[in-house]
């Protein structure tokens, strides 16, 4: 089920509504059926690999809470297996295969041909064993006591407004909230809703008429001009940050108006002045997952300088990774590995004094968001030949026949230029009010006619100028 | 407490008003700019006017048959019921919408596309539906689609959702008083003239390397029709409309596959095939505005041969007409 789907549009208000009908004690319950029913409007069969990874890791972190020792440690280990063997079975293996096969033909070996296996991705598997995992590390640190209530913990895995496509929670700031009381609030629900309004307004109006542009020149990039590629890659760059901030806020959003808060997510990333600073505004949940579980498991920075910089190659590679099992994946983390560690050396080591401007905001901003841009074109390129297509094309700045071959295309991709006016209009509506208003747009709470402004703009936007394609987020196949 | 729900709801009810003044804008606009195929729908889904031909198609219709040369050769009553798109699945909602408000005509005249079989039960453009769907028909095909009618009847507005960027452009386009029907051209009877345009310049080859492949999805619905034809005893005739030197079937790598198939099916049921893209005038560029559509001369020409094949066709139907020649 999908947040932009008529489904969702019944489903939310009726689960929503139940939630606080019913008695506290049976509200964990409901909430656990809503989230299965959810999970289960995908492809109904993969709710056993949840199941079995809650039941393993409920079951692991009482093990490591009433253990200390070597044990304890066993008992993480089993359970991070668990989570990452499920990973590497559905997510990795093919990927693995692939390329096994390809290494043995190169040598030779052309008789040996490991087998494929042929299964789907299961929705959000990333998301929901990166939460699990989070359980059982933070249970073994000591800062969360294990969850008893084996109900409540599956909850934690399984709450279906950030199932799919996160954000990725902690036990710390999620788990008590199952048990706490959430009296309707009708100011939660108003700030749910806006904040809902306003993931749709980036999902349905800007993300999905840019993937008409963007899916059809990134099919086929050898059919269009340099300056085809490189608008579908600025596109994309939006694209990627409406779809997925949007459906982030359409969660937090949900979760908000039943009294639960979830952690930001996206704190408007192509503001940030320098690629460290884009870290940590974009998919907030993931990179402090890393931050926390991995980076600073390795040593961080306390291992001196080279030591840093491998512990960050790790980190990028791994969240490359992360995305997806294919090489474009890889070099995107690559990529950013590279942008990460040149800005380090630069910034610790550079004696050179940079005028003025360029330490201005602006500049750095244009610059963050040129870097990104191009580290994206792996990201949405099908594979790295296409990627490697599609920069070369850009560089050749082929001015013969630009203007045309842009025009051309339009009719072909039905993306005319009243689509491109609604899209760059919609935009810069989009940049002018996150500059103006803070990520979760709570400052709209003092100002009841703004908020009423707000909110009927928006949805009115939404229902006249959607693209309501039944469009999937890009994050759910991660 | 209840601050925040005056907010909501006053919220609510201003996106309700303001959307519902929106849809009134896009209505007048696009009724405006598409006066043409407004028009023609009206007539098909509303209007009980009895038709002795009735011609059914795509634009390719549309713009090719002018019933007012078959008039004249045929003495009959004749109505062009092309709509836009090609789906066989819009012909036979058409036809079967058609029969809700009027008698059945005495002969069908049903012309096919490449791509009319592609679809197994889709409509090729459903939002120039949307202001008829009071008509049993239209309703059944939106809902077996999976739209609920019920709340667009109740809500109108709701079709702003469906709208693409290129209706919405049209639909500002007619508030601001453009028309889709370019100067000079002119409607008669569902048919819209094509210009005096040709391509006689015309040097584009089709492409080559992206050739498509037909995939033929909904034979069946030709013997739907094929069936509804015989209950109401109107004579069916099948085509195929001109098309300047088969340069859309060149866009396929199976077109052959459609016009056996479509073949088959009429020599089983004994109905007539006309494969006009055979025809002479389908070899001349001064008949086409473009490769798939005729321009003006050739509507006129084309409906001259369609009538004459018709009387022979048919000599029953139109006996005075057959003796004559």
């Amino acid at each position: 089920m999908l947040f932009n789907s008529y489904q969702f549009l019944i489903f939310f208000p009726v689960v929503t509504l139940l939630y606080f009908l019913l008695p506290h004690k049976f509200r964990w319950l409901h909430l656990l059926a809503a989230s299965c029913f959810f999970y289960m409007s995908f492809i109904p069969v993969y709710i056993l690999i949840l199941f079995f990874t809650i039941i393993i890791d409920y079951f692991a972190g009482i093990l490591i809470e009433s253990h200390s020792g070597p044990h304890k440690k066993k008992y993480l280990i089993a359970s991070l297996v668990a989570n990452i063997g499920v990973l590497a079975v559905f997510k990795y293996y093919n990927f693995f295969i692939d390329n096994s096969n390809q290494l043995l033909a190169h040598f030779g070996f052309t008789a040996c041909h490991l087998p494929y296996l042929s299964i789907l991705l299961p929705i959000g598997l990333s998301f929901h064993t990166f939460q699990a995992m989070s359980y059982t590390i933070e249970v073994y640190r000591g800062h969360q006591k294990a969850e008893r209530h084996m109900g409540i913990y599956a909850l934690y895995v399984m709450f279906y407004p950030q199932l799919v496509a996160g954000p990725i929670e902690r036990p710390q700031n999620l788990l008590h909230q199952f048990r706490e009381y959430h009296p309707f609030d009708s100011q939660k629900l108003l700030e749910g809703l806006r904040l809902m309004a306003w993931g749709f307004f980036k999902k349905i109006v800007i993300a999905d008429r840019l993937s008409l542009y963007v899916n059809a020149v990134y099919n086929h990039p050898d059919d269009y001009h340099y300056l085809n590629l490189l608008i579908a890659t600025l596109f994309f760059s939006i694209q990627i940050y409406c779809d997925f901030s949007g459906y982030s806020d359409i969660a937090i959003g949900a979760a908000r108006t039943m009294g639960f808060h979830l952690m930001t997510n996206f704190n408007r990333p192509y503001f940030s002045k320098n690629i460290q600073e884009f870290w940590k505004r974009w998919h907030i949940s993931l990179s402090t997952w890393f931050k926390d579980y991995l980076y600073i498991s390795l040593g961080g920075n306390r291992k001196g300088l080279k030591r840093m910089y491998f512990n960050l190659s790790v980190v990028f590679l791994l969240s490359g990774l992360w995305h997806g099992a294919n090489w474009t994946f890889i070099i995107w983390g690559a990529l950013h590995t590279l942008y990460i560690i040149s800005y380090l050396i630069i910034k610790n080591h550079s004696k050179i004094k940079w005028p003025g401007f360029v330490n201005s905001r602006l500049p750095g901003m244009l610059f963050t968001f040129i870097l990104t841009t191009l580290a994206w074109v792996f990201f949405r390129a099908n594979n790295v030949h296409d990627a490697n297509t599609i920069i070369s094309h850009i560089l050749t700045m082929d001015t013969k026949n630009a203007f045309v071959s842009v025009v051309q295309s339009a009719s072909s991709i039905e993306f005319g230029p009243s689509s491109f006016v609604i899209a760059l209009s919609m935009i810069c509506l989009m940049f002018v009010f996150e500059r103006l208003v803070p990520a979760n747009l709570f400052s709209l709470n003092k100002k009841p006619l703004t908020d009423i402004i707000f909110l009927s703009f928006i949805s009115v936007l939404i229902i006249s100028l959607g693209v309501f394609y039944n469009n999937s987020f890009i994050y759910f196949q991660f | 407490m209840k601050r925040p729900l005056i907010i909501l709801f006053s919220s609510l009810a201003a996106t309700l008003l303001l959307c519902t003044v929106i849809y009134h804008f896009y209505t007048a606009g696009i009724t405006k700019f598409e006066v043409h195929k407004r028009e023609r729908l009206k007539e098909i889904f509303e209007k009980s006017t009895r038709y002795d031909v009735l011609f059914i198609g795509s634009s390719r219709t549309h713009t090719t048959i002018n019933p007012a040369v078959t008039d004249s050769i045929l003495h009959v009553s004749c109505y062009n019921a092309g709509v836009e798109g090609g789906f066989i699945n819009d012909f036979l909602m058409t036809y079967k919408g058609y029969l809700i408000h009027h008698p059945p005509p005495g002969l069908l005249f049903l012309s096919l596309d490449l791509w009319s079989l592609e679809s197994q039960s889709g409509i090729f453009d459903y939002i120039q539906y949307f202001p008829f769907i009071d008509n049993p028909e239209v309703a059944s095909y939106f809902r077996s689609n999976g739209y609920n009618t019920s709340a667009y009847s109740a809500f109108p507005f709701l079709t702003l959702i469906h709208l693409d960027d290129y209706t919405r452009t049209n639909a500002i386009k007619g508030f601001l008083g453009k028309t889709e029907i370019p100067a000079g051209e002119f409607q008669f009877a569902g048919y819209m003239s094509n210009s005096d345009k040709t391509i006689a310049n015309w040097v584009n080859t089709p492409p080559t390397d992206s050739l498509k492949t037909l995939q033929l999805k909904n034979l069946s619905s030709i013997t739907a029709l094929i069936e509804i034809c015989q209950k109401t005893g109107t004579k069916l005739v099948i085509s195929y409309a001109p098309e300047y030197q088969r340069k859309l079937q060149m866009r396929y790598t199976n077109a052959d596959r459609f016009f056996n198939a479509v073949d088959s099916v009429c020599i089983k049921h004994n109905i007539p095939f006309y494969r006009d893209d055979t025809l002479e005038m389908s070899a001349d560029p001064m008949n086409f505005a473009n490769p798939g559509h005729v321009n003006t001369a050739g509507a006129y020409l084309y409906s001259k041969i369609a009538a004459h094949q018709l009387t022979k066709s048919f000599p029953d139907l139109f006996p005075d007409i057959h003796n004559a020649n």
